[in-house]
């Protein structure tokens, strides 16, 4: 194994490798900093120029780009409060609020630094995977999918606050995203729901539009009525603390890998995606808050809320290369993409890729690698010119940031009703922000929703009740009942314990 | 949010139950806990200690009337920039929005406005039309 490794290293080093992953890179840097312009897209852009290629240059080239969009998502989820990336929006929360406080180069410094992190526990579990990938994947059915989704709707209690009245309030937006997800074609008899006789919702809710709505539109109001650059009057001339961040991730470097191994489980499981593994990091993250006076630092500055979802969305990819190599069963939609690459390049997906085409299974763990180590090497060079974007007045900045969002939320699905939908809930976020309504438990209901109704019924369908009883969905429903009860137990404790005066967070 | 939940429930009478039971499984306990929480605000208003959502919050800074002022006039950019990009397309739009902006609300000069209004049309035109080739439809008034 270690002369395989070694030999698929030599060969992503190879001069026509390199080239191609580098100029992957350079295209998946850009692709990540635009919101709207998903990995996803661009990977099918990119996928004709494949043809030609070999393959250990070919997934270079294609992997290069995929695997670092979301080290470079996170830049603008931080920068700017607007999603560079589907997969980066809980960055927002505290990568955001900390660039408010002109702490723009820690929170971008912490980022990058368990964005790579992640990205190495994605790509060490996809090789140390090869040897056990298939009882892994094997063991999770629908039915086990289905309760790993309500696992996730769980996630909804620490997700919304501390206080009683705050839960209610995460759990009726949770049940709200749920019900929003319902929006469109029923996967079981393809009737319409809530489509209002509009073509454009038969496909439900495009989750782009939303996203960038829902996150970037409060955020452009709040900076329109500070009149101020994004990060105020606080100096930001040259960024200094990026070294701090990057300590921040070594110093929670347990929390970092543990959110790491999340994102990587997520990504291995087909059909739930970074859009699920970022806010279950940052539901991990605020867990991991000690006293309550941490856990209301979050959403306010606390680098951990970066750390969390920036370690889990880059380790996904790994993860969800796991049961595409081995079975040719997409992890993801942008797996599915790569997919075509396998073909294209004259590859079968499959138990040759660990026996015979293991070289070209090693190249894409190197190359997943070293792409994050390129990236976030060019990024710190560039972080000084990054972080100045914050203290660009805010006027100067305002109409390019709409812009984004405009075009970002368009390039979904080239449709004027994406705009529609991101206005519609830019103003539902604003809403909620304003009167004190956690947004992030309504975006996970509307991403499990779908998820949760389609393997319910496969689960009825195919084992009736009896899939009740399977072992893994009983330890699945024992942690959904433990994640809950966990969050009571933390509350009422909070409430029975005098709050230590002078308490601040630890971000 | 108990109204929109009440009028979801009811558009799912007369669905078969392989569409109707997801919406009614999500839509009772919504439309029961929109309840609770539209008679707990009946009953203690928004208490102030209540605490602090888990999510950003907005900036505290600026007094309510500059506050409300400043949330108007953004809100009626970001709508008439939706109108333009209706009525004339999504090429025309940007540069007339982003002059516009720039002039009349940044009270930025001619040139740097102009001269930013050109550089946001250049960068749209560059990657979304000529590389990534993607379509934006005319506007409504281009179609007469």
């Amino acid at each position: 194994m270690a002369d395989a490794l070694i030999g698929a290293l030599l060969e992503v080093l190879r001069w026509d490798a390199l080239s191609f992953m580098l100029i992957g890179v350079a295209v998946g840097f850009w692709v990540g900093l635009l919101p709207g312009l998903g990995g996803g897209t661009t990977l099918a852009l990119m996928l004709p120029f494949v043809y030609r290629m070999q393959p250990v240059q070919a997934f270079a080239f294609l992997l290069g780009m995929h695997s670092v969009v979301a080290t470079t998502g996170d830049i603008t989820s931080i920068l700017f409060g607007i999603p560079g990336e589907g997969t980066t929006v809980a960055t927002i929360l505290d990568g955001h609020a900390m660039a408010k406080k002109g702490e723009a180069g820690r929170a971008l410094g912490a980022a990058l630094a368990s964005s790579l992190v992640g990205a190495v526990v994605g790509a060490a579990a996809l090789a140390l995977a090869i040897p056990v990938v298939r009882p892994l994947v094997l063991t999770f059915g629908s039915p086990e999918l289905f309760m790993l989704s309500i696992l996730g709707i769980a996630f909804i209690a620490s997700l919304s606050g501390r206080k009683p009245r705050l839960m209610l309030r995460g759990f009726l937006a949770g049940a709200l995203g749920l019900l929003l997800a319902a929006v469109g074609q029923d996967p079981q008899a393809g009737n319409l729901r809530y489509a209002f006789g509009s073509l454009y919702l038969w496909n439900g809710l495009s989750l782009v539009p939303v996203l960038v709505g829902f996150f970037a539109i409060p955020e452009i109001i709040d900076l329109a009525v500070r009149g101020t650059a994004i990060a105020g009057d606080a100096p930001v001339g040259r960024v200094t603390g990026v070294a701090q961040g990057v300590r921040d991730t070594f110093r929670h470097f347990w929390l970092t890998i543990r959110c790491s191994i999340i994102g990587t489980y997520i990504g291995i499981v087909p059909g739930l995606g970074g859009g699920v593994a970022q806010w279950i990091a940052y539901a991990h993250a605020v867990q991991s808050g000690r006293t309550p006076a941490e856990r209301q630092g979050f959403g306010k500055g606390d680098v951990r809320g970066v750390l969390g979802p920036g370690a889990a969305n880059n380790s996904k990819e790994g993860g969800a290369l796991i049961p595409t190599i081995a079975f040719g069963v997409p992890g993801s939609s942008s797996m599915a993409i790569l997919l075509g690459g396998f073909l294209l390049v004259g590859l079968t997906p499959g138990p040759e890729m660990l026996t015979r085409h293991l070289n070209v299974t090693l190249a894409m763990v190197w190359t997943i690698v070293l792409a994050n180590i390129i990236t976030v090497a060019a990024s710190l060079a560039f972080l000084n010119h990054l972080a100045r974007l914050t203290a660009i007045r805010g006027t100067l900045l305002l109409p390019f940031l709409v812009l984004l969002t405009f075009v970002g939320s368009y390039t979904a699905n080239n449709s004027l009703g994406d705009i529609a939908v991101m206005l519609l809930f830019g103003g539902l976020g604003y809403l909620m922000v304003r009167f004190k309504w956690p947004r992030a438990p309504l975006v996970l209901g509307l991403v499990l929703g779908e998820i949760a109704e389609r393997y319910l019924w496969i689960s009825v369908a195919r084992y009736g009740t009896s899939w009740l009883g399977r072992p893994i969905v009983l330890v699945l429903l024992l942690l959904t009942v433990g994640v809950i009860v966990s969050t009571l137990i933390q509350q009422w404790r909070e409430r029975a314990r005098p709050e230590p005066a002078g308490a601040t967070g630890a971000g | 949010m108990a109204l929109a939940a009440a009028w979801a429930l009811v558009q799912t009478i007369g669905w078969p139950i392989k569409t109707s039971l997801y919406p009614r499984a999500v839509g009772i306990p919504l439309f029961l806990l929109a309840v609770a929480e539209t008679l707990l605000s009946l009953r203690r208003g928004e208490e102030k200690d209540d605490g602090e959502a888990l999510d950003v919050a907005l900036s505290q800074d600026v007094s309510p009337d500059v506050a409300a002022r400043r949330t108007a006039a953004v809100i009626a950019w970001i709508g008439g920039f939706y109108v333009a990009i209706i009525l004339i397309g999504f090429p025309r739009a940007i540069p007339l929005f982003v002059f516009g902006y720039l002039r009349i609300q940044g009270k930025e000069s001619w040139a740097l406005s102009i001269l930013l209004a050109a550089l946001a049309w250049l960068g749209f035109d560059l990657l979304f039309v000529r590389l990534l080739h993607t379509p934006f439809a005319d506007g409504m008034l281009w179609r007469f």
